[in-house]
């Protein structure tokens, strides 16, 4: 891999903080070519971006490559779309042919794949520049870490405030994207893996509809939970790269052959059908309300705001059995092998041995309670536009100390998130104000299946009404 | 020994291997479970189904476990056990199928 340190750096600073519609007319508008923004963000990368162990591997050489074919293509009269000549970088789970694909994990940090997963493959077709993969927990989160500590990259460090974790598992994809490290990243999502950076790092984070974008390539965590998704800046880019990434795929049988585009032809307007959910609030950070209650304040002339109940099902129980029992069969190979004793978090050394005789009883009845809480949420959401709760009950958690402690103070009210992620619908969290040690928090909004584009459409209405998606991390320049 | 509701709730926190984002952050909806027999590795040769099936991850994956992992993987158990109960407790008639899907497979259609 080459040095891109010594380059010249033509391209104006607020050029990482760009939405993707503006680094496109950019592009086209010959203020720089995709060469010079790929070596932009690539040093970025370098400079920053390592600096927040958010980057397993440096593609410099295969993104020069792809920038320079970007910029024939445009130059022939070629142009692929919005993403054509754009950077971004992929969470280091999503396999890329002639590059490492580590899962997070120090006994696989040298792993090679011989292809492209599928969304890597429909993002290179769209012209998309791979600058880097991004750092992950290990295994995704599955091995129940408990430590921001816990990826051989290290801890994942929060832009706002280095001393605070970044969130995960997509820890690299919300740290890059929160520092303008990449224009915008690829996540993934069993349970609270793109939320939870997200709302850590004050960006944009859509979680789509289990099915709307192919798995093919991915680690496989959870088969019936796993989710890519989009980690932007604005939702206006996050529907933009969902576009392009979503779509059928014969090479993953769960994948949806329902269409998506972007923007929609018939867009949500105001006003929204929004619901709060009863107790959502308790036991959260005060920041974390305040800004919540102000959210609300916002949307009051733009919605119908009413409060509900969540059914009373046992939403966790049912998605943690799940991915417990689909982890084990997945990694039931880290064990045997003895590899498992070379992860980073001791906790995660010992995490996959008792799921692996969980009774197969367990799982078909968690399988068959799940039936029942895709309908129950499926009614729940049926006259609404979304759910909106707080993102999480905290800021980011300090770097140092065990998730439990930080915790124990403020474990949140009710969650709606065993239910989303048990039910397969789609979310999207967007960065709402700060709180605490001046950190970023995140709103919530919670859809019916494949209606990502009524949660943009919300979406996009609060980032019209605030601004606090524009707002950049110090030090980041 | 009994284990306590507080203590037992803060166990399932922080043994819970329940994937992605960290357990704390996420929410378990879990009861606690007080009709536990005793804390991990207090009789070897307990008959309790917690100790049944850790003897089986003993057997079955021996590497490297050491008095204090397999005290953990305990934890674990008893955790998955308490699961257990709560699934079972929810209503299923013949008629819930699993939330699966399976389709007769031909390469060429």
């Amino acid at each position: 891999m080459g040095t891109i340190s010594s380059l010249q750096m033509p391209l104006p600073p607020d050029t990482a903080w760009a939405s993707l519609t503006t680094l496109g007319r950019r592009l086209r508008a010959k203020r720089f070519t995709a060469v010079e923004l790929a070596e932009f963000f690539l040093d970025r990368v370098e400079r920053h971006g390592k600096r927040l162990n958010a980057i397993v591997t440096v593609s410099d050489d295969l993104a020069l490559r792809q920038a320079a074919e970007a910029d024939r293509e445009l130059a022939a009269g070629r142009d692929r779309g919005p993403l054509h000549g754009i950077p971004y970088g992929a969470k280091d789970l999503l396999a890329t042919a002639g590059v490492p694909t580590s899962w997070g994990a120090a006994p696989l940090k040298d792993q090679m794949f011989d292809e492209d997963a599928t969304v890597v493959h429909r993002l290179r077709e769209a012209g998309a520049v791979l600058v880097a993969k991004l750092a992950m927990v290990e295994i995704a989160g599955g091995l129940g870490y408990d430590q921001a500590n816990a990826s051989f990259t290290g801890p994942g460090l929060n832009p706002w405030d280095i001393t605070a974790w970044s969130g995960g598992s997509s820890s690299g994809s919300g740290s890059a994207v929160g520092a303008g490290v990449v224009p915008f990243a690829i996540g993934s999502e069993t349970w609270g893996s793109i939320m939870t950076p997200a709302g850590y790092c004050g960006i944009t984070g859509l979680r789509p509809t289990y099915g709307r974008v192919s798995r093919h390539g991915a680690m496989a965590l959870s088969w019936s939970l796993d989710k890519l998704g989009p980690m932007t800046r604005t939702a206006a880019d996050a529907g933009l790269v969902l576009a392009t990434i979503a779509g059928p795929d014969p090479a993953d049988p769960s994948a949806s052959t329902r269409g998506y585009e972007y923007p929609a032809q018939d867009p949500l307007v105001p006003p929204f059908r929004l619901a709060t959910l009863k107790g959502a609030t308790d036991g959260v950070q005060p920041a974390v309300r305040e800004n919540f209650e102000a959210s609300l304040d916002e949307f009051r002339p733009h919605a119908t705001i009413t409060e509900i109940d969540l059914p009373e099902l046992p939403f966790g129980t049912v998605a943690s059995t799940i991915i417990d029992c689909e982890l084990a069969s997945a990694f039931e190979g880290l064990v045997t092998s003895g590899d498992i004793w070379e992860m980073s978090a001791p906790e995660d050394r010992i995490g996959a041995h008792a799921a692996l005789f969980i009774p197969a009883k367990d799982y078909i009845n968690a399988l068959r309670i799940r039936r029942k809480i895709q309908l129950a949420m499926d009614a729940l959401l049926a006259p609404l536009d979304a759910i909106v709760v707080p993102s999480l009950s905290t800021v980011a958690s300090p770097l140092d100390g065990d998730f439990a402690s930080y915790h124990a103070r403020w474990g949140g009210g009710v969650s709606i998130g065993g239910a989303e992620n048990a039910a397969g619908i789609p979310a999207i969290s967007v960065p709402n104000g700060f709180g605490e040690r001046g950190l970023p928090t995140g709103l919530k909004f919670v859809g019916r299946a494949f209606e990502e584009n009524r949660l943009l459409a919300i979406a996009e209405k609060y980032q019209e009404l605030t601004d606090w998606h524009q707002k950049r991390p110090k030090g980041w320049e | 020994m009994q284990v306590s509701r507080r203590t037992f709730t803060q166990h399932l926190i922080t043994t819970s291997a329940i994937a992605a984002a960290p357990a704390a952050v996420l929410k378990a909806d879990d009861p606690p479970n007080d009709d536990k027999p005793g804390p991990p590795g207090a009789d070897a040769k307990s008959t309790a189904p917690v100790d049944l099936v850790l003897e089986l991850v003993k057997r079955f994956y021996p590497k490297n476990l050491d008095e204090a992992k397999l005290g953990q993987i305990r934890g674990q158990i008893e955790h998955h056990m308490s699961r257990s109960r709560v699934l079972s407790a929810i209503p299923l008639t013949n008629a819930d199928e699993p939330a699966t899907v399976f389709a007769a497979w031909r390469a060429d259609k």
